[in-house]
């Protein structure tokens, strides 16, 4: 069995280690463990939501096009991965949580999910609906 | 015809009441004027701002001119909860298993730009505060 | 506090699921005092990638609330309809329908151990018809 893989993803002060999920979708989890590290800011869902979400346009996870395994759902402590333009979304729920937009459901991806003691982490993600977007990094555990 | 002014920070609108469309709700409105509570960004609702107000709660209260859609300019009243949306963009009354209706009561008037803008702001910069007032004169 | 384990046999599988008592109480309780629940998986019809079974009469009918809802059935989960007259177990990509559409269920366990082997005997239904699925605590 591969050894499992696991990303730091800090959240203004907060941090939470998560899991990669290689065997849910190979080809979308390693493109974002090719993309790391990850700095940019989050800001709280406006329709997926008990979530927050980041842009990246770092390669090759930007110029996935494919939902390797379609999900609407994103479990709490998920990470997933949603194709757009140019970018990558990507979306932590801290709770309940599906990828949406205007026009109602879309889906996207699970790659990675919290392990370990997270609730510090959540109450992180959360404070960004009141306390407004912050920074975030995601980057990989042991080099 | 009843006017009411939003303020956030430092802009305010001013918005005019449908009273015809929903004569229960926004009379219940401008009976709780003035009101002045946190202004926090939709999170399942699209372009909006929300702001929940203990008195404007009626869970008996019947939606009246009621929309699922939001509109640029529109402020919905969801009385079953006492919340109050303010779009300033596409968005839907939405929960964490589908859609559910509000009442349509009022609309900015004007191009409403700078009250948008604040709305929107919500979203960067986390809470805020909405004052609702009755328009003087109106 | 670590959740409870529910064991899971399928067509000699042996595999634990944990129960999701932080995320669903209430399902996770009325599953609990249920077991054990034997019944015929059979692959669902509407909902993708899953096995379904039909716990019948207990705790599970008096579970009425969609404690925190979702659609997607991730590999692995195993999710239940409100009233409890299924069971889904996710192999695969799944989502949680019937003849209207989308529909919602709780999520009440998720395997985690034999993961790989019991997904592959759940996924059988789809080629080779019903299996046995029992659910009991353990030993």
């Amino acid at each position: 069995m591969a050894a499992t893989r696991s990303m730091r993803v800090t959240v203004g002060t907060a941090t939470a280690e998560y899991t990669m999920l290689d065997d849910f979708a190979p080809k979308t989890a390693e493109a974002l463990w090719e993309s790391l590290p990850i700095t940019g800011r989050v800001t709280h869902a406006r329709w997926a939501g008990s979530a927050v979400f980041t842009k990246t346009p770092n390669q090759p996870v930007a110029a996935v096009s494919d939902v390797e395994l379609p999900v609407t759902s994103i479990y709490p402590g998920t990470l997933v991965v949603r194709p757009g333009r140019g970018v990558a979304e990507l979306f932590f729920s801290y709770g309940v949580a599906e990828s949406r937009g205007a026009t109602g459901r879309s889906y996207a991806t699970p790659v990675a999910e919290a392990v370990g003691a997270t609730e510090e982490f959540f109450t992180a993600l959360a404070g960004t609906w009141s306390g407004g977007s912050t920074d975030v990094t995601i980057e990989r555990v042991d080099g | 015809m009843r006017q009411i002014e939003i303020q956030v920070g430092d802009v305010v609108a001013t918005a005019t009441l449908r009273t015809d469309a929903a004569p229960e709700l926004t009379a219940r409105l401008w009976d709780a004027l003035p009101i002045e509570v946190p202004l926090v960004h939709a999170i399942r609702s699209g372009n909006c701002a929300e702001a929940t107000c203990a008195e404007l709660v009626d869970p008996d209260q019947k939606v009246e001119s009621q929309v699922s859609f939001f509109y640029p300019g529109m402020v919905a009243y969801r009385p079953a909860t006492g919340e109050l949306t303010f779009a300033y963009g596409q968005g839907q009354a939405r929960s964490e298993t589908g859609t559910h209706w509000v009442s349509y009561v009022g609309q900015v008037d004007g191009s409403g730009d700078d009250i948008f803008t604040a709305w929107e702001a919500t979203r960067s910069v986390g809470v805020s505060t909405v004052a609702i007032r009755r328009k003087e004169g109106a | 506090m670590t959740n409870r384990r529910v064991v899971v046999e399928c067509d000699g599988v042996r595999a634990e699921m944990e129960l999701l008592d932080d995320n669903a109480p209430k399902a996770a309780a009325a599953v609990w005092d249920m077991l054990p629940i034997t019944d015929d998986a059979f692959a669902a019809k509407w909902s993708g990638d899953a096995a379904v079974i039909h716990p019948g009469p207990g705790a599970v009918q008096d579970v009425t609330e969609l404690e925190n809802p979702v659609t997607s059935i991730y590999p692995g989960a195993v999710v239940m309809r409100p009233r409890g007259s299924e069971i889904l177990f996710g192999h695969g990509v799944g989502e949680y329908r019937w003849g209207v559409g989308v529909d919602y269920v709780v999520r009440i366990g998720k395997f985690v151990t034999n993961v790989t082997e019991m997904l592959a005997v759940l996924r059988k239904t789809e080629t080779e018809g019903p299996r046995r699925l029992t659910m009991s605590r353990p030993a």
